[in-house]
């Protein structure tokens, strides 16, 4: 990456480059670089971030905010929602530099000129250096380079939520830490939405994979509350197995500005939401990302509502998927006598009717 | 000398002092209250074990020493997160327990691991580890049986009794609970997980169904015997067994031929199965030694008509159990969503273990090790008494270990005549007192408030499975007014029944028993077996779900309510029952 540059677009990156932009923008980097249908878009580096806080003055107030509290773990939980709000405050309230702003918005309407799309509608994306799935934010569809340049910071703020920072105190990381690198990707106006799991999951089969997918966009499976459809291909064959579908009463469709939940018209909630062709295509690139990055991925995507099969199925992320490692029954059953005798409750209440005798 | 022989006189003339306890039959085990208690908080007695009470060489050797170890190294060997081991005491002839518990939620955590990995070859293999430890046990009691040469020296007998010690405290205890703890904590997690998922317990004839209709070693003596029955009243000896006493039947059989040819195959059937005990002490003679207790049981079979059914009740039922069996595990499995069904299906089998090894245990270890052992105890008595050590063979019984390890050598200047009357005096005295008032002994020995909260601080937290199941039982979950009951007790085996009641205290009574009858009794062990080819039901006053009783009531599908508490003080013999064993009830139609 040059000197004085703080933003590159996916086609010029790789996953080398997770250390500079963020983990989820390497991954788009690398998936652009590979060929793969990624929607265009690009990388705002860790760097711009430490450009923001040190010229702002921002970073100086934090530390001497998180000094003035003394020692955290003592406080209790209340602690982490005061905090979060000062110095999420602190971050969205300063003022973008302007040579950064100016970087940003450049590349935001040259993004719109080779789309032919004024106004394009983005998702601005964190990018940690880890992994952690949920953690920070995400803003979608986003529209105009002031709106994006408000929400990066926002993303960047996201970084100071409550739950963030519980996470590094808990885990006894520097407070202020997690320095985010955002992706800002063209919106996919998706037909329908989700992960693929390339093991399954939850005994850890890897001869198979997994497929979840809602109407609308991803945000309608990866939050976990609404029931999806499932879809178990044999990785060998590409052959579907198993298709369960689910009532899918609501889904994430994009509203004017961002996105909203939905309720999902009836004569569309127990039917699949996608095609037998379409579920064997996200398989194939599912496999196809495994196999390059060396291990099973958790990969997430979305089929487009008006391009054609297969130019519609569109890879949005990719991380190693989470596995339980697989235990043999035998393995699990031990785990689970062994714990049995933590668990379990004795009820003390009934003892006061027993006559014992021995 | 005149010191002793004046204690000698003493306990010959005067009538001993048997009520006050002398603290010298089990050196370091014995129950101090005052002392113990400071660390452990309370001790229980243990009625399953120790009734009537114990001699004192077999209360020191089989359980204060023996039994302790074997705890101590299991809990140990598995790693059990909440409990260390039992720590025996024993005081009037009876075992009292304190368990030795963690309580520290982080240490329980610790041991989990451990545990895990310990129990993972037994979830893998039981079958073979139980194979291998019977080949070895086997070995053993061969050993143990031939040890003395023809002509023993002094130092053979000493020899011998040490041997004896490691032969009970090790080898007998030790893999005596390896199979248990293993396959009991599989019960206890398929238990849970079914009163989690489906709100079933192990009282209920879903779970019970799954876990019936195994054939074991137990089972095939059994059958032997009734074969043995079934032919001494085909060759027209019926009237012999209906008519003699056990001690007459060996002289009345050798009258004639068919008689004697009728003995020589009982005899043949000693010599192979004859080396068992019929309770939990040394003192006590196998069946080879007294053969009017397996004589006593052909009777009972022939007595009941036992003898002429067609075919032993056993095998009638048991196609009809491993059908059920196979459809309650599959309808379980059903219900069990699919990533845990695999883990589940082991889960099943390993309880299932539980089930056979909890009866077929008794066969291998204690009637066949405590047989021995006694057998092997009554030699070198014999070369005690022989010398003037001790009145008679059987008086080694009285004596503890080290005062046999010391008088071996030179017995003739070893007079422990004034030790051994004495404590047969104190002995004969609580077992008269047993009989005559059943347990007299004080239940629980605690600092705590009572014996409920003695329970739950330092008992149930231990989470011990061989202390749950088998030691305590557990209670009604529905109370006797909630069913309009009389008694209530937990579900050993389903089904209902009616009938008259037979109260039987003492397994030799078991021959008044008639079929249709309800077996009412204290408790049942191996030689009670034949009732449940009798009885329409069997009620007991104590026990769990993995006692004698529920097993056996499960393996001959006869309706049984266990741990009734009262059941045998009660009711009387010829009341009108009615059992309904799946909620655990007990009517009394005429009171």
């Amino acid at each position: 990456m040059e000197r004085d540059k703080f933003i590159l677009w996916f086609e010029e990156g790789g996953k080398e480059l997770v250390n500079i932009i963020g983990k989820k923008c390497a991954n788009l980097c690398e998936m652009t670089r590979l060929g793969l249908r990624v929607p265009p878009g690009f990388a705002i580096s860790i760097e711009a971030y430490k450009k923001f806080v040190n010229e702002t003055g921002v970073w100086e107030k934090m530390q001497k905010y998180v000094e003035t509290l003394g020692r955290i773990e003592e406080k209790g939980i209340a602690i982490f929602e005061e905090m979060s709000q000062v110095l999420r405050g602190m971050i969205e309230e300063a003022e973008m530099p302007p040579d950064l702003e100016g970087e940003i918005r450049s590349y935001y309407e040259a993004l719109c000129e080779r789309l032919g799309i004024p106004e394009l509608p983005v998702s601005v994306r964190s990018a940690g250096v880890e992994s952690r799935p949920g953690m920070f934010e995400t803003y979608l569809n986003v529209k105009g380079a002031k709106e994006v340049i408000e929400k990066v910071k926002k993303v960047w703020a996201s970084a100071y939520t409550a739950r963030a920072i519980a996470f590094r105190v808990n885990k006894g990381l520097p407070i202020l830490g997690d320095e985010l690198g955002v992706a800002v990707v063209k919106m996919v106006n998706a037909k329908a939405a989700g992960v693929c799991f390339t093991v399954e999951p939850i005994r850890g089969d890897r001869s198979k994979l997994l497929i979840e997918a809602n109407w609308g966009l991803g945000e309608g499976v990866v939050s976990g509350g609404e029931a999806v459809d499932r879809f178990i291909v044999d990785k060998n064959s590409l052959e579907i197995i198993e298709k369960v579908p689910g009532k899918k009463t609501k889904c994430v469709i994009m509203a004017e500005k961002g996105a909203e939940w939905r309720e999902v018209p009836p004569e569309k909630q127990t039917i699949l939401c996608l095609t037998d062709e379409e579920v064997r295509e996200i398989a194939r690139l599912g496999l196809l990302l495994e196999d390059h990055f060396g291990t099973p991925q958790d990969v997430e995507w979305s089929v487009d509502l008006d391009l054609t099969f297969p130019h519609n199925v569109f890879l949005l992320q990719t991380r190693p998927a989470k596995v339980v490692e697989k235990k043999s029954p035998e393995e699990e059953l031990a785990r689970r006598m062994s714990t049995l005798h933590r668990e379990i409750k004795i009820d003390k209440a009934k003892l006061k009717e027993i006559q014992f005798k021995f | 000398m005149a010191v002793r022989e004046e204690l000698i006189e003493k306990w010959v003339k005067e009538k001993p002092h048997v009520e006050e306890a002398l603290w010298d039959e089990t050196p370091g085990y014995e129950l101090i209250p005052e002392v113990d208690l400071e660390i452990f908080d309370s001790f229980f007695l243990d009625g399953t074990h120790s009734c009537p009470p114990l001699s004192p060489l077999g209360l020191e050797l089989i359980w204060a020493r023996g039994c302790t170890h074997g705890l101590k190294y299991v809990n140990t060997y598995f790693n059990l997160p909440r409990c260390y081991g039992w720590e025996g005491r024993a005081k009037e002839g009876g075992i009292y327990w304190a368990f030795i518990v963690e309580r520290d939620e982080e240490k329980i955590r610790e041991r989990e691991k451990g545990f895990m990995e310990a129990l993972m070859p037994f979830i893998r293999d039981f079958d073979g580890i139980w194979e291998k430890n019977k080949a070895y046990i086997f070995q053993e009691q061969e050993r143990m049986k031939k040890f003395l040469p023809e002509k023993p020296k002094n130092w053979d007998y000493l020899h011998y009794h040490w041997e004896l010690e490691k032969f009970i405290i090790q080898t007998h205890w030790e893999l005596h609970f390896l199979g248990m703890q293993s396959s009991y904590s599989g019960w206890i997690l398929l238990e849970e997980e079914c009163k989690k998922r489906f709100g079933i317990t192990d009282k209920s004839a879903d779970f019970q169904d799954m876990l019936r209709g195994f054939d074991n070693e137990v089972y095939r003596v059994d059958k032997e015997m009734w074969l043995l029955a079934k032919e001494a009243v085909d060759r027209g000896l019926g009237s012999i067994f209906e008519e003699k006493d056990p001690q007459e039947i060996p002289s009345a059989l050798e009258e004639t031929q068919k008689g004697k040819e009728w003995k020589k195959k009982f005899d043949e059937f000693l010599e192979r199965r004859g080396w068992r005990t019929i309770g939990f002490d040394l003192y006590d003679l196998s069946w080879l030694e007294d053969p009017t207790i397996p004589l006593g049981k052909i009777k009972t079979l022939v007595m009941t008509g036992e003898a002429e059914k067609k075919e032993f009740p056993l095998d009638k039922v048991r196609s009809e159990l491993e059908r059920r069996r196979e459809e309650a595990v599959k309808r379980m499995l059903e219900k069990v969503p699919d990533p845990d069904k695999e883990w589940f299906a082991s889960l099943i089998k390993l309880a299932q273990k539980a089930s056979s090894y909890s009866e077929e245990h008794d066969l291998f270890f204690e009637m066949t090790f405590f047989a021995i052992a006694g057998w092997g105890y009554r030699k070198i008595g014999e070369w005690l008494a022989k010398n003037g050590c001790i009145d008679r063979p059987d008086d080694i019984f009285m004596l503890n270990g080290r005062e046999i390890e010391n008088a071996i050598m030179c017995p003739f200047k070893s007079d422990l005549r004034w030790i051994a009357r004495r404590r047969r005096a104190r002995w004969e005295y609580l077992r008269d007192r047993f009989a005559r008032e059943g347990e007299f002994r004080n239940p629980v020995y605690t600092r705590r408030g009572s014996i409920e909260e003695a329970v739950a601080e330092d008992l149930l937290p231990s989470m011990d499975p061989i202390c749950i199941k088998i030691v305590v039982g557990e209670l009604p979950e529905v109370s006797a007014e909630e069913v309009g009951a009389d008694i209530m007790g937990i579900c050993g085996c389903p089904g209902e029944a009616e009938g008259y009641a037979r109260v039987v205290t003492d397994y030799t009574q078991l021959k008044d028993l008639r079929p249709g009858e309800i077996l009412v009794c204290p408790q049942t062990g191996p030689e009670w077996t034949v009732a449940f080819g009798i009885a329409a039901a069997v009620i007991t006053d104590r026990g769990g779900t993995l006692s004698h009783a529920a097993i056996i009531g499960r393996e001959y599908n006869v309706p049984t309510v266990v741990n009734t508490f009262v059941g045998t003080s009660k009711i009387k013999t010829g009341q009108r029952l009615r059992v309904k064993a799946d909620i655990g009830a007990v009517y009394i139609l005429d009171k």
